[in-house]
């Protein structure tokens, strides 16, 4: 049974954040629709277990309920998603990339850097926009995403060689001869 | 700190993450390691290129959406319809509509179906999609929207103050009329308000319609329906909103 001042304190300390919440559904399920279905129904769990959030930070509590949320959309729309959230085997990138192209990655737009992120793995995707759009800490990311600091660290360093790598030939294409 | 160090915390450092002895150590390496600065500063262009990258807010829609959703499973909860009980509650419900419907409309007349019309309309705006045509709580914006669109002038007002925040407005159809419904909402509740112009006046009156609220007033020639799944006492309180800030102005509306 749940009472209403329960649903007024989920609203100010959790659907507060929704923002949080559907920026990074719309990034991980990378639709518009999907992403409101899912926050939705993150919502509506969240809901459900507001009697076992024991205070602390709510946004982080309220993302990594989306984020599970997703993985289990990720999972069932599989056939669109290759790569689900979970941790892979990827080789390592050499610690000298070729020419880091700096003059251009500092040319590129905003349509052109949502394309290099939407491209990336999901698993790196997830952690460049809780780090570089959200604003958690490291910590706040382990707790969102279910892992090791560690992992977040290296995470976080190969997803922005492999951004590096993508923004540099992509303003090369873009035609600045 | 060697090269090797330096590179694995650039990321860290850069994020802020570095404890201040670290940080330290990091900067004392990299003024002297060009290596290390150059590849610091790559690690800081591609931060600053995704820092471009668009943020999503939720769409408006989404928000009301969510509210409306919680509010129907917390009056499921509240009512303690349990899983098993549901399809005799819903079994029960369909009775109780249906003998509800009949005395409405026996005890109405003909506008036994308006109000039917208008609960249907209602609950047809909480799903997905349909609650809104221009999503904003900013009455300058929602109030010429319906310029050019209906042959009325709506009085449109954020009334956050009474507890009733505006959320935007849409065009419906009942009763063979266009109508210019305004949404606001009340905690968790969707509150539907159509208008159109009134033909002759009408008294108020409150009514209930599959669970539903009607309230019905005219003011300043114009037919008001509110509709929610708020208290009775909220649609009237809702009711009084609207009229208290409409200004009287002299050679308004017929």
């Amino acid at each position: 049974m749940r009472t209403e001042p329960d649903i007024s304190r989920f609203e100010s300390t959790v659907l507060v954040h929704l923002d949080s919440a559907y920026n990074l559904a719309r990034w991980l399920v990378r639709s518009e629709h999907d992403a409101q279905d899912v926050v939705q129904e993150a919502c509506l769990r969240a809901l459900r277990s507001f009697d076992t959030f024991r205070g602390g930070d709510a946004r982080c509590w309220l993302l990594k309920i989306v984020r599970n949320t997703c993985c289990t959309w990720l999972e069932r729309n599989r056939r669109n998603e290759p790569e689900p959230l979970m941790d892979v085997e990827l080789e390592q990138f050499a610690s000298e990339a070729a020419d880091p192209h700096l003059q251009m990655i500092r040319r590129v737009d905003a349509e052109q850097v949502r394309e290099a992120i939407d491209e990336l793995p999901a698993v790196f995707r997830e952690i460049v926009v809780l780090r570089d759009l959200e604003g958690l800490s490291y910590k706040e990311i382990a707790v969102v995403a279910a892992a090791p600091i560690g992992t977040v660290m290296s995470r976080l360093a190969r997803a922005r060689k492999q951004l590096e790598e993508r923004l540099a030939p992509r303003v090369a294409q873009g035609g600045l001869t | 700190m060697n090269c090797t160090q330096t590179r694995e915390l650039i990321g860290a450092h850069l994020d802020g993450e570095l404890d201040v002895m670290a940080s330290l150590e990091f900067k004392r390496h990299v003024e002297c390691c060009t290596a290390c600065a150059l590849a610091a500063e790559r690690v800081e262009a591609v931060r600053s290129a995704v820092a471009v990258a668009p943020y999503y807010r939720a769409p408006d829609r989404l928000g009301l959406q969510i509210r409306a959703a919680m509010g129907r499973e917390a009056g499921a909860r509240a009512g303690g319809i349990g899983r098993f009980v549901r399809p005799l509650a819903v079994a029960a419900a369909l009775v109780l509509v249906a003998t509800l419907s009949w005395r409405v409309a026996r005890s109405t007349g003909p506008s036994g179906g308006l109000e039917r019309e208008l609960v249907a309309a209602h609950v047809r705006s909480l799903q997905a999609d349909h609650l809104l045509d221009v999503p904003s709580s900013n009455q300058h914006t929602v109030k010429p929207w319906f310029n050019g669109k209906i042959d009325f002038a709506p009085d449109v007002r954020d009334l956050a103050d009474a507890g009733f925040p505006l959320q935007g407005g849409r065009l419906d159809y009942v009763d063979g009329h266009v109508a210019a419904v305004l949404v606001y909402r009340h905690k968790l509740h969707v509150i539907n308000c159509f208008v159109w112009p009134a033909e002759g006046g009408a008294s108020e009156r409150a009514t209930s319609v599959q669970g539903y609220r009607l309230l019905r007033f005219t003011d300043r020639g114009l037919m008001y329906w509110v509709v929610s799944d708020a208290s009775a006492e909220t649609l009237e309180e809702f009711g009084r909103a609207v009229r208290a800030v409409s200004p009287r102005v002299p050679g308004a509306l017929p």
